[in-house]
């Protein structure tokens, strides 16, 4: 047997993948259901609710930031491993998935700093 | 027997040194409630064809020997009853591995990867002198489950990963290597996490869960990856805060 040597920088994804999974699996559907339909459809005579007058905060735009981003890297990861499973994943491939979630990352923390 | 029940076993046989590919010869063979899969399996080598090849042992889940595809999920022979295929049933060599002959594969790449991961207890200093080495039923209970594992290979068999790449390590060596990191009497999880941290070793594996469903002995290999994970990950994160050179150093000699 002779196994590549070669360590694998795969963590640092794996981490940023399992995040983003089990957040979008917890607050995902939780978000859905309070910002796009409860609010709108039934919301609080017109005024915005707590969790909206959350988001103006600096913390809940971080918050929201580390949401759009981490289910980026979530889905972009797993879109790495379906190319793999199906025999299309390249180099430039890979690096393309993982800087489109950098881009996400940095465009939203952009959007909450500036 | 002329009475008994009959049920039409579809065998795949291959002889390297004669046939061009495998095929499937239909076998008529006699059960009831009590036939294994494996008594089909013999009485069609003691009756009908004697240079069938298959391996068994035990016959009771306990040696591993005896697994095949069952209608393309994989099986322990001595496991299943013939009794839940009344249609019939296709009878394979288990998949992801090379044929030697009919339904016997060959093994060497699981046992090198076994190997790579040394599942055995290594670095203990202690001596026979020292006396017992005991353990409380908690740390026994640590990694009890993943000790099940009885190298019957239906995982690789199941992995879509080891098809797709089979440098990969594999579900039951992982777990055999988890196992001894969690035993408390070990000494060797730098070593493992070390060949389990490289590409082909847990990072390959994409969590499908179709090695745990397919376990005969539920060792939940699936969980021993996802496990093996996590500690990959903090050990990752914790060379680099340490900033230690030990990457790609000497990726074990036996491996």
């Amino acid at each position: 047997m002779n196994p590549t040597c070669k360590q694998t920088k795969e963590p640092v994804f794996w981490v940023l993948f399992g995040a983003g999974g089990m957040l979008g699996a917890i607050c995902a559907p939780a978000l859905i259901l309070t910002l796009l339909l409860l609010y709108p459809y039934c919301g609080e005579g017109g005024q915005p609710g707590l969790f909206y007058r959350f988001l103006e905060t600096g913390t809940g735009r971080l918050c929201l930031a580390l949401f759009i981003s981490l289910s980026a890297w979530c889905g972009l990861h797993r879109i790495v491993h379906c190319l793999r499973d199906v025999r299309a994943c390249t180099g430039s491939r890979a690096r393309l998935c993982y800087g489109l979630a950098l881009l996400m990352t940095l465009l939203s923390l952009a959007a909450v700093f500036f | 027997m002329a009475d008994a029940k009959k049920l039409l076993l579809k065998i795949q046989r291959y002889n390297p040194e004669k046939d061009a590919a495998p095929y499937l010869v239909p076998y008529e063979i006699p059960l009831d409630d009590r036939t294994s899969l494996l008594d089909g399996l013999q009485y069609v080598k003691d009756n009908i064809s004697p240079d069938l090849s298959f391996r068994s042992s035990c016959r009771m889940a306990i040696c591993g020997s005896c697994g095949v595809m069952l209608n393309g999920e994989p099986r322990l022979a001595c496991k299943s009853f013939l009794r839940n295929y009344a249609n019939g049933a296709t009878v394979e060599p288990l998949a992801n591995f090379p044929v030697e002959k009919d339904l016997v594969v060959d093994f060497t790449r699981f046992l090198e990867c076994l190997e790579a991961l040394k599942p055995y207890i290594t670095g203990n200093p202690r001596t026979p002198d020292d006396g017992p080495n005991t353990q409380t039923p908690t740390q026994l209970a640590r990694y009890h489950k993943f000790s099940l594992c009885i190298n019957c290979g239906l995982c690789y068999a199941a992995c879509p990963q080891f098809g797709l790449n089979p440098s990969f390590l594999g579900p039951a060596a992982i777990t055999l290597a988890h196992r001894y990191n969690l035993d408390s009497r070990d000494r060797g999880k730098k070593e493992r996490v070390r060949i389990m941290n490289t590409e082909n070793g847990v990072w390959a594996c994409t969590f499908v869960g179709y090695c745990s469903k397919v376990c005969p002995k539920h060792a939940d290999p699936a969980a021993a990856l996802q496990q093996c994970k996590a500690a990959g990950a903090l050990d990752f994160l914790a060379s680099v805060l340490s900033r230690k050179k030990n990457r790609g150093a000497a990726c074990g000699d036996k491996a």
